[in-house]
């Protein structure tokens, strides 16, 4: 996992994982067919039909080892060391190596593999780890298979394969769902695992302007909900009209502004500490106003004619009144509408998009962190060593480019579990601001905390 | 110190991934003159090459390419008559050392497309033992299966004859088999993967190594296993003096020799034979003298005289050394070396 180096002759190793079904296979021959004249080593430790014949296949059983190295969650593939030592002895060498996991498979002893060993780090490069998901199974799989949610986590790209299956809106929810386990990867809505080859190689390993180049609200803070908007108070009810959804109930917060609140942004303030839907105890109202949460049931199943109307009622709100409202999702998700009495739109006079958190049940999820302050070496090591010594284990991932005071060069810092490798890359541009900007994907991660400690590392 | 002054070099276009002398003589191979070796050596290469030369005569015999991929093993059985060699594949190629022509190619793995051959050795007896995966299986010299040995529950990564036992490493320890039907006699369990392994030659120890920076030394009629560490980096290279008294093992630039004659290395201070600067590729004990060989990646072959880690002669390489070994034959000792960009270079020790 290096940065995007044009001039870094290693050779890139790409993963490639998923759940059994998701369409590795499809998408491993699609890639040895459309990468032409790529010499290409594909170790696959399921048996699929590869239908290229001039590519090396190599068969090989998994093999975790653990190490002995006072690293407690320490692993790595000793099939992988093996095969691929023998093959950097080859001069007729390749040009990329796939390494196709089981379904089953936890990718972290794989990337560890890349850290552990020093004749692979000299000679490879990890390229990125693609992870397939079927878009059909996936909530199934991410509520019963640890693995499932680990894929998600290490994975530098999410293939959302077989949407077609699927509708739009539950393609959107497991978009949702896979977003805050893994805020960093990329992600690709695809059929029949068809992308283009080019954007899955050379993917140069982790680069964070890559990813605001996609996703420009990841390193924004996240909220308890998606989506707040002001209305007017239309007078008598105001009516919330749901659409089926993906999930089986939503959260809902509505409050009128006034001179303590008067505006979006202070009503934000009053409801993140406050907005905690809990879907195991939804009502059908009708609703009072006020900053307590609520969660109300929304239709389920393929029908879209099936809606759910609950009415916000408030006697003493005049007419044209603002009001904040906040959902948990997004309204486009369950097709939500707001109706005065009469059943008229009512069409919020602002509204606002929020990084959702979720609390979906794993426990994996990503915290971004940055700073246009430099950030001392000294600080970020002494931050940073007992992080992963007493964390290590929850820490899936480390990845991140960091501006250090006095030094003209970017840092790259990356790791897995209790493994990481920091360096100094090349200097930064000109033209190119300079931030500090660390993403850690793990179970249980404090934010607030590592938010902190984060900026204690500043000059 | 001299300087190693070879008499016989051969540029191979692989990376030369092995080198073995034959341990006898094919007399019809070899009219060589006073202190030139009599007999023959044979390189293996990364992109397949397999190779026999008789540096004697400065003549390479025959050379071809394992067409299934690049070689990392190769064995010359005990009569000096055949040669084994694998690699990238999982059958093994058993063929004629004077003339190259293939006499089998036994499978032993579980399909043409996986279980690589990850080891192979030949006994006194003239049985070779092959681990493709996690199937060990010996064949005879002709290429017809004798066995097949049960209980390997991952990769066996090395194996090494002792006696009438074969023993093999794995993750999780060592497997013991009886030599003629593969059975299992024994394992010695241990946390962790085993890839090296060598068994002293008076058959009293089992040495062995793994990922982790140290180097187990088993006693080979049971009992708990010597944990020797100090490493900075994983052992990647064993050999043991000819007489037993000491086993060398590399780590990283290091070299170092713990005494094992009598009680074995516990209390006794190892020799550390000083670092040049890089990776150590390959150590070879001589099979008479006391003389140790170490390759290194910058290039680098030293010959040391033990007990006291004296350097006898260097020999100074443009390219990266892979492998190294050592010939005795007639009074006079040759040393081979290879290399990453396919030299070879094979010269005498000068005696004194």
């Amino acid at each position: 996992m290096t940065v995007n180096e044009t001039n870094d002759p290693r050779i890139p190793v790409t993963v490639l994982t998923g759940f059994l079904g998701a369409g590795k296979t499809t998408l491993l021959n699609r890639i040895l067919t459309e990468a032409h004249g790529q010499r290409i080593a594909v170790i696959e430790n399921e048996f699929g039909e590869i239908g290229v014949d001039d590519a090396l296949v190599i068969n090989a059983d998994e093999e975790v080892f653990e190490m002995n190295n006072g690293c407690i969650c320490c692993t790595v593939r000793g099939d992988l060391i093996r095969i691929l030592g023998s093959l950097m002895k080859r001069r007729d060498r390749f040009d990329r190596i796939l390494i196709e996991t089981t379904g089953l498979a936890d990718p972290g002893p794989v990337a560890q593999t890349f850290f552990v060993d020093e004749d692979l780090r000299a000679a490879l490069r990890l390229d990125g780890i693609i992870t397939l998901i079927d878009a059909v199974h996936a909530g199934s799989q991410l509520d019963a298979q640890r693995e499932a949610l680990e894929q998600v986590a290490f994975a530098d790209v999410l293939l959302i394969n077989k949407a077609d299956l699927v509708s739009a809106a539950q393609t959107d929810a497991l978009q949702r769902r896979l977003r805050s386990i893994n805020a960093m990867a990329q992600q690709r809505v695809v059929e029949h695992a068809v992308t283009p080859i080019g954007t899955l190689l050379d993917l140069g390993g982790f680069d964070p302007a890559r990813v605001l180049e996609t996703r420009p609200d990841f390193l924004e803070p996240e909220y308890p909900f998606e989506w707040a908007g002001v209305l007017r108070w239309p007078g008598e009810r105001l009516v919330i009209d749901i659409g089926a959804g993906p999930d089986p109930a939503l959260g809902l917060m509505a409050f009128a502004l006034d001179d303590a609140c008067p505006d979006l942004e202070s009503a934000v303030a009053v409801a993140d500490p406050r907005f905690r839907p809990d879907p195991s105890d939804t009502t059908v109202g009708p609703l009072a106003l006020g900053t307590q949460c609520v969660c109300v049931p929304c239709p389920t199943g393929p029908s879209h004619a099936q809606r759910q109307r609950i009415a916000l009622i408030d006697h003493q709100l005049v007419a044209g009144q603002p009001i904040a409202v906040f959902t948990q999702h997004g309204p486009d998700e369950f097709d939500l509408r707001w109706l005065d009495a009469h059943d008229r739109v009512v069409e919020p006079d602002e509204e606002r998009r929020f990084v959702g958190t979720h609390s979906h049940d794993e426990d994996i999820g990503s915290v971004g962190l940055a700073t246009a302050t430099p950030l001392t070496l000294e600080r970020i090591n002494a931050w940073l060593g007992p992080l992963i010594r007493t964390r290590g284990q929850d820490i899936l991932r480390i990845k991140g480019i960091l501006n250090i005071d006095g030094d003209d060069r970017r840092w790259v810092f990356q790791g897995v579990h209790m493994l990481i490798d920091s360096a100094a890359d090349r200097d930064w541009r000109p033209d190119e601001p300079r931030r500090s900007e660390l993403v850690l994907i793990g179970r249980a991660l404090d934010r607030a905390a590592l938010e902190r400690d984060f900026l204690a590392c500043q000059v | 110190m001299r300087h190693f002054e070879p008499d016989y070099r051969h540029h191979h276009s692989d990376h030369l991934t092995g080198v073995a002398w034959q341990p006898a003589c094919i007399g019809r191979q070899t009219r060589a003159g006073r202190g030139e070796p009599s007999g023959c050596l044979a390189v293996t290469g990364g992109d397949g090459l397999i190779a026999v030369h008789a540096p004697g005569r400065s003549e390479l015999l025959w050379q071809t390419r394992f067409k299934n991929g690049g070689l990392d093993h190769l064995g010359w059985s005990p009569d000096g008559r055949t040669l084994a060699i694998a690699g990238q594949h999982s059958r093994v190629e058993l063929r004629d050392g004077g003339s190259g022509e293939i006499i089998a190619r036994p499978l032993a793995g579980r399909g043409d497309r996986s279980d690589w051959v990850t080891a192979l050795a030949w006994s006194g007896a003239g049985t070779l033992a092959v681990a493709a995966g996690k199937r060990v299986s010996l064949w005879s010299a002709a290429g017809e299966l004798l066995a097949d040995c049960d209980g390997a529950a991952s990769t066996v990564n090395a194996l090494c004859w002792s006696g009438d036992r074969l023993i093999g490493s794995q993750n999780g320890g060592l497997l013991v088999w009886e030599a003629t039907g593969g059975a299992l006699k024994g394992q010695r369990r241990f946390p962790g993967p085993l890839l090296e392994l060598a068994v002293s030659p008076d058959q009293r120890w089992i040495a062995s190594a793994g990922f982790e920076p140290v180097c187990m030394l088993w006693p080979a009629e049971g009992g708990e296993p010597l944990s020797m560490a100090g490493f900075g980096a994983r052992v990647r290279s064993l050999s043991w003096a000819a007489d037993s008294s000491a086993l060398a093992t590399a780590s990283d630039a290091e070299v170092i020799v713990w005494h094992c004659s009598g009680e074995g290395p516990a209390g006794r201070k190892p020799l550390i034979i000083p670092a040049l600067g890089h990776r150590v590729e390959a150590l070879a004990w001589h099979p008479s003298e006391p003389w140790l060989v170490s390759a290194d990646q910058g290039g680098i072959a030293v010959v040391c005289a033990l007990p006291a880690g004296r350097p006898l002669m260097a020999h100074v390489d443009e390219e990266a050394l892979t492998s190294v070994a050592w010939c005795r034959d007639a009074g006079s000792s040759h040393l081979a070396i290879t290399t990453a960009e396919g030299s070879l270079v094979t010269g005498p020790m000068p005696a004194g």
